[in-house]
């Protein structure tokens, strides 16, 4: 990160705007004092005698808060009377408080302060925000004399004199984004497949580092090959369907227009027309986690063809077990595309005595296959492939129930839930 | 969101059910000082005596805090805010673009308003929640020391996964908790049951509700919202879907865990989402009030809510209870009620802020 920090008076802009990389030169640079400018147009012109207070901010130790604004200057007479007069929080607020979103032009008539405590700290009153201040967003610290509640100005006529005679002060902060820092890519899409059904359900999108949530039905487009823009193909969740991480996040094409007979099929249309190409689009100023677009846009191009409404068959998948003694992977042939995120989480490798096989799968061939490598080798002996039934191929037909159900059917009611195994025999 | 539940029980009177036959003393004899774990915030929603529900996607659980607010008052002002969102990140030390209002509730007793906010968009964002005084004033609300009690989701993401349950609403119900949720792998909508006081660690009933439509019943959409009805002795649960069918299902059998077949009662039309709604009475009739992402506010009647046969064939457009849109309403993200005559309505007009107003009920 880059530390910038701005001041009114032309000498001490110079100093400031040479910037100090690194945060842990805050300490340092923050020694540097950049008084702005006073309220209600009081501006201060004078240059500040060394004893008069300034503001100043710098890093802690202390993990809540991490970075502290603070004034010195203030003495010590005056300080002992503050820790004395038992100021209110709201005493506190008028007499030193941070503003957050604020540039220097405004005055903060309308915007409260940051929350947190006031300390005094040795030779300094503090700030100690409750959250930690954040990348890109300015800052504006301000100290005013004026608020001094009169039962600390009366203890000390003097020193205080003194002090309101240098009027209100202000500094302005802000932490910006450090440039040297890898960006955030868009690595796979899942299907990964370019050929996919006219009920496609999900779009899983990968990227190599965290993202922002809030926004990111904006930066994802689905084009028809003649260039029209698809009208509204997900759905689109307040929630937003990431991941703990925020590094995958779960797009649902609408089921209101995949399902048959639904109002809004009837109405908009499906999204996707058999025969016909798209692209997804997603575009490069999509903001990750920092605040920082992504290093480029990606698309990807696609055919489609029928609508699959079978679920998965189990029976028609290939097993092809490896030679005993060697840590060679299994291999399991579908026969179709399944769900990326299901296939990796819900196949297992069982021995005979139903427990569970160390190793580490993987889904191969556009989500046609999957790899179970062992993690020592395998030993000559009765398994079993074992799949949860909720697993689902692209559209959305789990092994246990078709997407589309009729219910009035009775052939077609799912059946109670279990788990799938398929035995296999290593010689 | 739909807080509406406690309003109307209080409105309509007891009706002999579960949540009456409990205290105040019952429903926080189960809590514990201390500070909850809250790793997000979700939807959040008012149960009895000042208790806030809060949801927390990430850690798979439900919190029912004491808010400590719980003096019921009468206001004979309204309540309106402008720049929220500017105003709510500003006190967290940001900017509003870098915060999520996640969820809106007003406390039926006090009429304060409570946000569930996320500072930050990351993965690392701070749950935070927020209250707004009916001066204007907004604060947060410290979670460190308070009384509260914790409900497990069952079967919670493991270390590592990727798999994540994203809730849509909560509401407290007749003496229990329900959550509708969405899986971000299969698709599987949830709603789910806890009994309130939570007893002990557990993840409550699992309801699979299906709803015609041409003929077909179609299951697992996503619930986005609901509230619930009284028609004659009979309790239901109005459930919103995502694409707009409007549902009713009877609340008895939502506790049984048994498979649930609920009624159709209004196709409010595509390319919409329910965002929020509550039940309400004015001139002696029970009106659903209806917050929606593109077609704007709805005023829905109730009149055959309790004979209406259930839509099963093809709709185009709109059809089973009758509605009006509401001019004027396009751009509500939050709906509650504040009292019985009016809702408090976040706003969002065009790219700026968000306000909070004052509307009277329709």
């Amino acid at each position: 990160m880059h530390m910038s920090r701005r001041c009114s008076w032309a000498s001490r802009r110079a100093a400031c705007a040479r910037g100090i990389p690194g945060l842990w030169l805050l300490g340092c640079c923050a020694l540097a004092w950049c008084p702005r400018w006073g309220l209600a147009g009081q501006v201060s012109q004078s240059e500040p005698s060394p004893e008069s207070p300034r503001i100043v901010w710098r890093e802690t130790t202390d993990r809540e808060a991490p970075r502290v604004f603070e004034v010195v200057g203030l003495g010590g007479p005056v300080l002992e009377a503050l820790g004395r007069a038992s100021l209110s929080s709201a005493e506190w607020t008028r007499l030193f408080a941070v503003y957050a979103g604020v540039s220097s032009a405004e005055a903060p008539s309308d915007t409260p302060a940051m929350l947190g405590r006031h300390l005094i700290v040795g030779d300094r009153l503090r700030f100690q925000p409750r959250f930690a201040v954040d990348v890109g967003v300015p800052y504006v610290a301000i100290l005013s004399l004026r608020y001094l509640p009169a039962r600390v100005v009366s203890s000390l006529p003097d020193t205080i004199t003194r002090l309101q005679g240098t009027d209100s002060i202000a500094a302005e902060f802000a932490l910006s984004p450090d440039r040297q820092q890898v960006g955030t890519r868009l690595t796979q899409i899942y299907p990964s497949g370019d050929v996919l059904p006219e009920n496609l359900l999900k779009i899983y999108l990968h990227f190599s580092a965290p993202m922002s949530r809030g926004e990111s039905y904006r930066h994802i487009r689905l084009v028809h090959e003649s260039g029209r823009l698809v009208d509204l193909p997900f759905l689109e969740l307040d929630e937003e369907l990431w991941d703990r991480r925020q590094q995958r996040l779960t797009l649902l094409l609408d089921p209101g227009r995949i399902k048959v007979g639904l109002t809004p099929r009837e109405e908009s249309g499906p999204i996707l027309e058999p025969g016909q190409r798209y692209t997804l689009y997603i575009d490069s100023d999509w903001q990750d986690a920092r605040g920082r677009p992504l290093v480029s846009s990606v698309e990807k191009n696609f055919r489609v063809t029928a609508r699959d409404e079978r679920s998965p068959d189990p029976r028609q998948w290939r097993v092809n077990p490896p030679a005993t003694g060697s840590r060679e992977p299994l291999s399991v042939t579908f026969g179709e595309s399944l769900d990326h995120a299901l296939v990796s989480r819900l196949l297992e490798i069982r021995d005979h005595a139903d427990r569970p096989i160390r190793g580490m799968g993987r889904v191969t061939d556009m989500e046609r296959g999957w790899q179970f490598t062992p993690a020592l080798p395998w030993k000559p002996g009765r398994y079993s492939l074992k799949a949860d039934p909720v697993l689902e191929d692209l559209a959305g037909n789990s092994i246990g129930r078709p997407f589309e159900v009729d219910l009035q059917a009775v052939e077609t009611r799912p059946g109670p839930v279990s788990v799938l195994a398929i035995p296999f025999v290593i010689h | 969101m739909m807080r509406k539940t406690f309003l109307l029980l209080a409105g309509v009177g007891c009706l002999g059910l579960l949540a009456c036959s409990a205290t105040a003393g019952d429903f926080k004899a189960s809590m514990k000082a201390g500070t909850p774990d809250l790793q997000s915030i979700g939807p959040i929603a008012f149960g009895p005596d000042g208790i806030l529900f809060l949801s927390d996607p990430k850690g798979a659980a439900i919190f029912a805090i004491d808010s400590g607010d719980d003096e019921a008052v009468t206001h004979a002002k309204g309540l309106d805010l402008a720049d929220v969102d500017g105003k709510v990140a500003a006190l967290l030390g940001t900017t509003a673009d870098k915060i999520l209002i996640n969820d809106m509730a007003v406390n039926p007793l006090s009429g304060k308003v409570y946000f569930s906010v996320s500072r930050g968009l990351g993965p690392d964002a701070t749950p935070v929640l927020m209250r707004v005084l009916r001066s204007g004033k907004i604060e947060q609300v410290s979670l460190e020391g308070i009384h509260f009690s914790k409900a497990e989701l069952p079967n919670p993401p493991k270390s590592g996964d990727k798999r994540l349950l994203s809730i849509t609403d909560i509401a407290y119900l007749h003496g229990r908790v329900f959550i509708a949720g969405l899986s971000n792998e299969e698709f599987a909508s949830k709603l789910r049951s806890i009994q309130f006081p939570f007893a002990g660690v557990g993840g409550g009933t699992s309801i699979e509700i299906f709803h015609s439509a041409h003929g077909r019943y179609e299951t697992r959409s996503p619930v986005r919202t609901f509230a619930d009805y009284q028609i004659g002795d009979e309790a239901y649960l109005l459930a919103a879907y995502t694409c707009t069918p409007l549902v009713k299902i009877p609340i008895d059998k939502l506790e049984s865990g048994e498979k649930i077949i609920g009624t159709t009662i209004a196709e409010l039309g595509n390319r919409n989402r329910p965002l929020d709604m509550f039940v309400y009475n004015k001139g002696g009739k029970d009106f659903i009030l209806m917050a929606n992402s593109s077609r704007g506010m709805m005023k829905i009647t109730t009149e055959n809510l309790g004979t209406i046969a259930g839509l099963t064939e093809r709709v185009s457009g709109t059809a089973g209870l009758t509605f009006e849109t509401l001019a004027g309403r396009d751009s509500v993200m939050q709906l509650d009620r504040l009292d019985e005559k009016r809702a408090l309505i976040l706003v969002k007009a065009d790219e700026g802020p968000l306000n909070l107003e004052t509307m009277a009920l329709p």
